[in-house]
């Protein structure tokens, strides 16, 4: 079983952001994906302890 | 990035010089990962991760294609939460790319007493069974940023005395994809890529010139599906910003 956390207490979307959201048509934009690694650095601890809490 | 600062400032400086160049129109996700993965949601103005456990399961199976997360990537973030308009989100993408650089601490990484874990092939290939399966996504770029050899989860590479031969054919040859449009079908993960009009980019960053980061194998990803292999050390870095910050990002 994987574990999905999700860092609690965090804003939510105000409508504004949810409305630009539903009206992104995808189809044809272009789409970046950064991939980072981050091992052996202190963000892999503090993640870590955020989300096994 | 190791902990170390000079390559950690790096990595920072060229996504943000990245970012800047995207165009407006653009959607951004942000993916890291260590021997886990994190998916970034953006949406929010302090960064928030999801956590992605990655298995390697060869230690037990010796299987080397078996699955090594056993989570969609939908299962944690949709597209649409992930994926998020540079326009109205470019703050909240420099917020956290730059929270990679004020959590990064040097002294941790110098005393790690275990060699630590990178799933590069995993998250690589996590991502792109992701952004594949999805008709709409056909003008991907996925900016890889790495600072030494997968030794964890799928694709690892055996650091031997030469980096010339491809140590692992993960990258290159057949593996079995488990993506939603074609399950049973096997190709490669450049085709895979290329097929969809992802082009990957490999940055690959080392602390001297003696460190392996498996570039031989890692260079499909680039070669076949156009995208760019960069190496850098501590004597080169301070360009990798600027050669990032060119309107051709996209």
């Amino acid at each position: 079983m994987a574990l999905i956390d999700h860092v609690p207490d965090e804003p939510s979307l105000n409508e504004s952001d949810s409305s630009e959201l539903e009206s992104i048509d995808a189809e044809e934009l272009p789409v970046c994906v950064a991939l980072v690694d981050v091992t052996g650095t202190n963000l892999t601890r503090v993640i870590h302890s955020l989300t096994c809490k | 990035m190791t902990g170390d600062k000079l390559l950690t400032s790096a990595v920072i400086d060229s996504l943000t010089a990245a970012v800047t160049v995207l165009p407006d129109t653009c959607l951004f996700g942000l993916v890291s990962f260590s021997d886990h993965i994190d998916v970034w949601d953006l949406r929010h103005a302090t960064p928030v991760t999801n956590h992605v456990p990655v298995y390697d399961i060869s230690l037990m199976t010796g299987v080397i294609d078996s699955p090594a997360v056993d989570v969609e990537f939908e299962e944690v973030l949709q597209p649409d939460e992930f994926f998020v308009p540079v326009r109205q989100f470019k703050a909240n993408i420099f917020t956290a790319i730059n929270s990679l650089a004020s959590l990064n601490d040097e002294h941790l990484a110098r005393n790690e007493s275990d060699t630590p874990k990178r799933a590069l092939g995993t998250a690589v290939k996590y991502v792109l069974d992701f952004v594949t399966s999805y008709e709409d996504l056909v003008n991907v770029r996925l900016l890889t940023f790495t600072s030494g050899a997968c030794n964890w989860g799928l694709g690892k590479v055996s650091v031997g005395q030469t980096d010339l031969l491809p140590k692992t054919s993960f990258y290159r040859t057949m593996v079995r994809a488990t993506h939603r449009l074609c399950p049973d079908s096997v190709i490669t993960q450049a085709e895979q890529a290329a097929s969809k009009n992802v082009a990957i980019d490999v940055t690959a960053l080392r602390r001297d010139v003696h460190q392996q980061l498996g570039l031989a194998s890692l260079k499909f990803l680039c070669s076949r599906t156009g995208g760019h292999l960069r190496l850098y050390d501590h004597a080169t870095v301070t360009t990798l910003a600027t050669d990032l910050y060119v309107p051709r990002c996209i």
